[in-house]
């Protein structure tokens, strides 16, 4: 069922051609490649009210909070400057719906067909743009972008947008912990020359909940994107980024993991475009399954004619708990150009009895020593990221949900 | 059940995939004791440490285990584990992953644990860990990689040493602790497991060699073979052994 519309109105008013666009659309079924393994048409079926102010609560997940980090907090979609932070000078915070040049800067031409893009430029309320300008700093500043709703029945549509100047560096914590119905957020990096950004992206919002990501990155020349992202939330959930490296010497790393159990529905899915010559990039996804549950990984890797010396490497792995798991991976290599380096793999496993034995041979109680297993599986996604006080984070989620899920699969089995 | 005995095996009957191993084992190692077993290859050595230690998919059909004075057979492996059996792997195990320190650390504090003891952080059970690794001629180095990761043949055993020596077992198997070490870490290794020899401490010695036993040297010498132990005997039965080869002693059985 398609959210509803009716009586609904724009901000701007070329937000309509999106509105629709997706109502002529409506959700993609898995006739459309894209969405072949996750048919929003079949999986949706309620019907969603758009967030348009910020009733509700606000949750929040006991995680350590991050001193000094620079909070921008979204509730039903919508910038809630009373409870948000910004201490440092580096940010300068502005809404971008106030500035009508915004629909040409947020037109995406591939995305023009995207279910999820046009929703969300359609029904968001605001788009916050936080410009950086800090190549002489020393430091580098944290931005926590954490979102969360109240009400069960409401989507939210926040977009964010980091614009990082030449030699800027960035941190970012983006955490979903919502407990809105649907929550399809679209955050938009364009990492400037030289520009480094470290990016963790939690995705650990309400179970119920339908959670609808999209991540769009714009690399110029010698920048360096580091992306890791945790999608745990959601019974059915879709973390998709689109990646664009089109400068020169751009490095990108992306880790994901999906940890699913019960029915939920775990879908990663990455398309990057290596559109100019010798950049390189690395991905590395890793699913953890349980119950019932399903994990999809598709990733796209596109050599552009001209992306000569390109080093695209991908590489999946999928860890079943349960005889009754289902984990699938496309990988998709369009490489026009001949002088490049592209791999990538794929392997499915079950926990090795073999290890499990060595860990409880010395005293181990098997739930440790399972949870000890599965986090070690986890562990070289977060290798490539560069700032500590990130990593922390994705290994409190990552410990959370092993703790939680290896306790009861032993209380159950 | 003798107070002196501190594992004693009657009988005892083992399945691997539905394939009888073990046909009546019987054997009594008393506190303090070393034991050695030797045996051909494929005779049931290994199977007999996997069922001593609870490992899943080796069934126990016949007969009894008893860990000072108590049945262990319903009992899992970490149950036995942390009621002083340890089992030094013939092929330790590599954990991609899983750091050295925390492997150890969770084990040495889980046996703290069940016998109601404090646990300790993680900087006192470095200077522990460090302390019992330097005695191994284990480096630093080797203690942050990841579990068995990398390690040579020789380093994986004195690894497995080590940890006998941080978990202080009263009971401690050792399937070819000897095989894969160079005569030098092979010294090293036996002095490891000699100073760990104490009254409240009983071994189980798996060789093939008399060498290990020269330097680890056995209260009694077992021969396995075909699943069942065919004679038993003190230390010089090791040396027949060596000389004659199991023929000989499969006759005699
Ligand atoms: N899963 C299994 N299914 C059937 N037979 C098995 C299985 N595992 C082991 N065996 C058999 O059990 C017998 C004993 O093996 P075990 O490993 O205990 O021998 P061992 O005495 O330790 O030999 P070695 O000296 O070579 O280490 C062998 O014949 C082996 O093939
Ligand atoms: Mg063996």
């Amino acid at each position: 069922m398609l959210p509803e519309f009716d009586n609904f109105e724009v901000k701007n008013r070329w937000q309509k051609v999106h509105i629709d666009r997706f109502l002529k659309s409506g959700w993609p079924s898995s006739k459309n490649e894209e969405w072949k393994f996750t048919s929003l048409h079949h999986l949706v079926h309620k019907p969603f009210k758009i967030g348009l102010n910020l009733n509700g609560i606000v949750e929040s997940k006991s995680a350590p909070s991050i001193k000094g980090a620079n909070q921008l907090i979204f509730r039903n979609g919508i910038l809630d400057s009373q409870l948000s932070e910004v201490d440092s000078d580096d940010l300068v915070i502005n809404n971008l719906l106030d500035n009508p040049s915004a629909s040409v800067f947020l037109n995406q031409t591939k995305l023009k067909q995207h279910p999820v893009y046009n929703l969300t430029l359609g029904a968001m309320r605001s788009a916050t743009v936080i410009d950086i300008d800090n190549a002489s700093s020393k430091q580098t500043p944290l931005i926590e972008l954490f979102f969360t709703g109240g009400l069960i029945k409401q989507s939210s549509h926040p977009v964010v947008i980091v614009r990082l100047a030449k030699n800027s560096k960035v941190n970012i914590l983006e955490t979903h912990s919502s407990y809105n119905g649907l929550s399809a957020p679209i955050i938009f990096i364009e990492l400037g020359e030289g520009s480094v950004c470290n990016h963790v992206k939690c995705q650990v919002a309400d179970l119920d909940s339908i959670q609808l990501g999209l991540t769009l990155i714009n690399q110029e020349k010698d920048s360096d994107y580091r992306n890791f992202t945790l999608s745990s939330g959601g019974c059915i959930s879709r973390s998709e980024l689109h990646l664009n490296l089109n400068g020169e010497e751009a490095i990108c790393h992306l880790s994901a993991i999906y940890l699913g159990c019960k029915q939920q529905h775990m879908d990663v899915t990455s398309r990057l475009y290596h559109n100019v010559a010798n950049c390189k990039s690395e991905q590395i996804i890793r699913g953890v399954l349980d119950d019932r549950a399903r994990g999809i990984f598709q990733g796209k890797i596109r050599v552009a004619p001209e992306a000569q010396k390109t080093d695209g490497q991908q590489m999946t792995r999928a860890l079943l708990l349960s005889r009754e798991t289902e984990a699938d991976t496309k990988p998709e290599l369009e490489i026009f150009a001949d002088d490049v380096i592209c791999t990538h793999g794929a392997t499915v496993g079950e926990l090795d009895e073999n290890q499990l034995f060595y860990l409880v041979s010395r005293g181990i109680p098997l739930i440790k020593a399972r949870a000890m297993l599965i986090e070690a599986f986890l562990i070289d996604t977060l290798s490539q990221i560069r700032a500590p006080e990130l990593k922390k984070q994705a290994e409190y989620y990552i410990q959370d949900w092993v703790s939680k899920s290896t306790k009861l699969s032993s209380s159950t089995g | 059940m003798d107070s002196m005995s501190i594992l004693e095996i009657n009988e005892l009957t083992a399945t691997v995939d539905g394939n009888e191993i073990l046909h009546g084992i019987n054997l009594k190692i008393n506190k303090g004791e070393v034991h050695a077993i030797m045996g051909p290859n494929g005779s049931g050595k290994s199977t007999l440490s996997y069922v001593l230690s609870g490992r899943t998919g080796y069934e126990i059909t016949g007969g009894d285990i008893s860990l000072n004075g108590k049945s262990i057979i319903d009992d899992e492996a970490d149950d036995r584990a942390r009621a002083g059996l340890f089992l030094a792997f013939q092929y330790p195990v590599e954990l991609p992953g899983v750091s050295g320190m925390s492997f150890l650390r969770a084990s040495f504090n889980a046996r703290l644990r069940e016998n109601g003891e404090e646990e300790v952080d993680h900087l006192d059970f470095v200077k522990i860990v460090r302390a019992e690794a330097k005695k191994l001629g284990i480096s630093d180095e080797m203690l942050k990689r990841p579990v068995n990761v990398g390690f040579s043949g020789g380093e994986k055993k004195r690894y497995e040493i080590l940890q006998m020596a941080l978990l202080k077992p009263s009971m401690a198997i050792l399937d070819e602790t000897d095989s894969g070490l160079d005569v030098d870490a092979l010294k090293i290794v036996s002095e490891g497991v000699n100073l760990l020899r104490h009254p409240e401490r009983s071994m189980l010695v798996i060789t093939h060699y008399q060498r290990l036993l020269s330097h680890i040297v056995p209260d009694k010498v077992h021969i396995l073979s075909g699943g069942r132990i065919v004679k038993s005997g003190d230390k010089s039965l090791a040396l027949e052994v060596e000389e004659n080869g199991y023929a000989g002693i499969d006759d005699a059985a």
